[in-house]
C-alpha cells in the first residue's frame, strides 16, 4: 500500500520528536516531579516546616506553565535549541483526518492512540491501588515501566541504561520497608529522577551532534 | 474514468509543485515554525525556501513574520486558514486518486 501523498501524520510525529530531541522538556518535568517528592518526604519527617509548600507551589507551577503556556521551555530553547537547529512548535495533537492518510498511516495513527490510552489507564489504576490498597503497586510499575522503556530503548537505538532509575526506584520500593507517604513521595521521585536522567541523556547528545556555531 | 481521479483536474497548482508541498506539509504538521526548522526538514537551500515561501505568502497560503524568541531572531512562518483549508483539500483529493489507481492496478 503507498503512503500517503504528503505524509502529514509522518510529519506531525517528526515535529513531536523534534519538541522533546534536546531533552529539556522531561529536565523541566523531572525538576518539577523531583521538587514534589522531596517536598513530601520533607513535610513527613518535619511537619511544620514551610519548605515544603514553596517547593509544592514552584512544582506546580513548572507543571502548569508545561501545559499551557511553555514559558520555561521556552525560554531554555531560545538559548540553546533554535539557534541551533531552529524553532518549530509541537504539533496541539497527533491526530489527522483519516481522509488525509494512506491505510498503513492511519493503522499507524490507531496503534499510537491505542497504547497511549493504555498507559495512561495503567499509569491511573497503578497509583490508584497504590494509595487505596499496598506499596508494591508502585513497584510493580516502575519494574514494568522499567521493562517497556528497556524494549523501547532496544528497538529505537537508545542506551541500554536509560531504565536505570526506575529500576532503582523499584528496587527500593521493594526492598525499604517505607510507609504509604514515603512509597507515594518515592515513586514521585523515582519518575523524576528517570526524567532528569533521560533529559540528561538527550541534551547531552544534542549538544554533541550540534555544537554552537561561533 | 473514476470520479476521484477527475478530481485530479481540479488539483491547486500552487501547491502542487513538489518544494511547496513540502513546505506545506511541514507547516500544517506544526502550529508555526522558523525559516531555520524549514530548512533543515525541507532540505531546501536558503534562496529556494526563501522564493517558494514568497510565492506562498504571495497566494495567502502562508504567513510570516519577523520575530525574537529571547535574543534569537526569528522569521516564523504560519500556515493560514486559506493555505490549511487548500492544503487539507489536495491531500484529500490524491489520496482519494492514489487508491483509486491502486485499486485499479488491482
Amino acid at each position: 500500500m503507498p503512503e500517503s501523498v504528503s505524509s502529514v501524520f509522518q510529519a506531525k510525529v517528526r515535529a513531536w520528536q523534534y519538541w522533546n530531541v534536546d531533552g529539556l522538556p522531561n529536565i523541566t518535568l523531572g525538576v518539577a516531579l523531583l521538587l514534589q517528592g522531596v517536598a513530601d518526604l520533607w513535610d513527613h519527617r518535619h511537619p511544620h516546616s514551610i519548605l515544603p509548600i514553596f517547593m509544592v507551589v514552584f512544582s506546580i507551577a513548572i507543571c502548569m506553565d508545561q501545559i499551557f503556556s511553555r514559558k520555561i521551555v521556552g525560554w531554555l530553547k531560545a538559548r540553546i535549541t533554535y539557534p541551533r537547529t531552529g524553532y518549530a512548535s509541537p504539533p496541539r495533537t497527533l491526530y489527522t483526518d483519516p481522509a488525509m492518510l494512506s491505510a498503513n498511516e492511519q493503522k499507524q495513527q490507531r496503534k499510537t492512540k491505542w497504547v497511549l490510552i493504555f498507559l495512561v489507564f495503567f499509569l491511573v489504576l497503578s497509583t490508584y491501588f497504590s494509595v487505596i490498597y499496598e506499596h508494591w503497586y508502585f513497584a510493580f510499575t516502575a519494574f514494568l515501566g522499567a521493562g517497556l522503556m528497556w524494549f523501547f530503548a532496544r528497538k529505537t537505538k537508545l542506551p541500554w541504561y536509560l531504565p536505570l532509575p526506575l529500576l532503582f526506584c523499584g528496587l527500593l520500593l521493594t526492598v525499604l520497608p517505607t510507609d504509604r507517604r514515603d512509597t507515594q513521595a518515592l515513586g514521585i521521585l523515582g519518575v523524576g529522577v528517570q526524567l532528569l536522567f533521560m533529559g540528561g541523556i538527550a541534551l547531552a547528545r544534542y549538544l554533541r551532534e550540534h555544537p554552537a556555531q561561533a | 474514468m473514476s470520479t476521484a481521479l477527475q478530481e485530479l483536474a481540479s488539483l491547486d497548482r500552487m501547491i502542487h509543485e513538489p518544494a511547496r508541498l513540502m513546505i506545506l506539509t511541514v507547516l500544517y504538521a506544526v502550529t508555526e515554525a522558523d525559516f531555520l526548522y524549514m530548512q533543515n526538514e525541507c532540505g531546501l537551500t536558503q534562496g529556494n525556501l526563501s522564493s517558494h515561501l514568497s510565492k506562498l505568502e504571495e497566494g495567502r497560503y502562508v504567513s510570516i513574520q519577523k520575530t525574537f524568541k529571547g535574543k534569537y531572531p526569528l522569521t516564523i512562518c504560519r500556515l493560514t486558514p486559506r493555505g490549511r483549508k487548500a492544503f487539507e483539500g489536495y491531500a484529500r483529493i490524491m489520496q482519494a486518486a492514489t487508491e483509486a489507481a491502486a485499486g485499479r492496478k488491482r
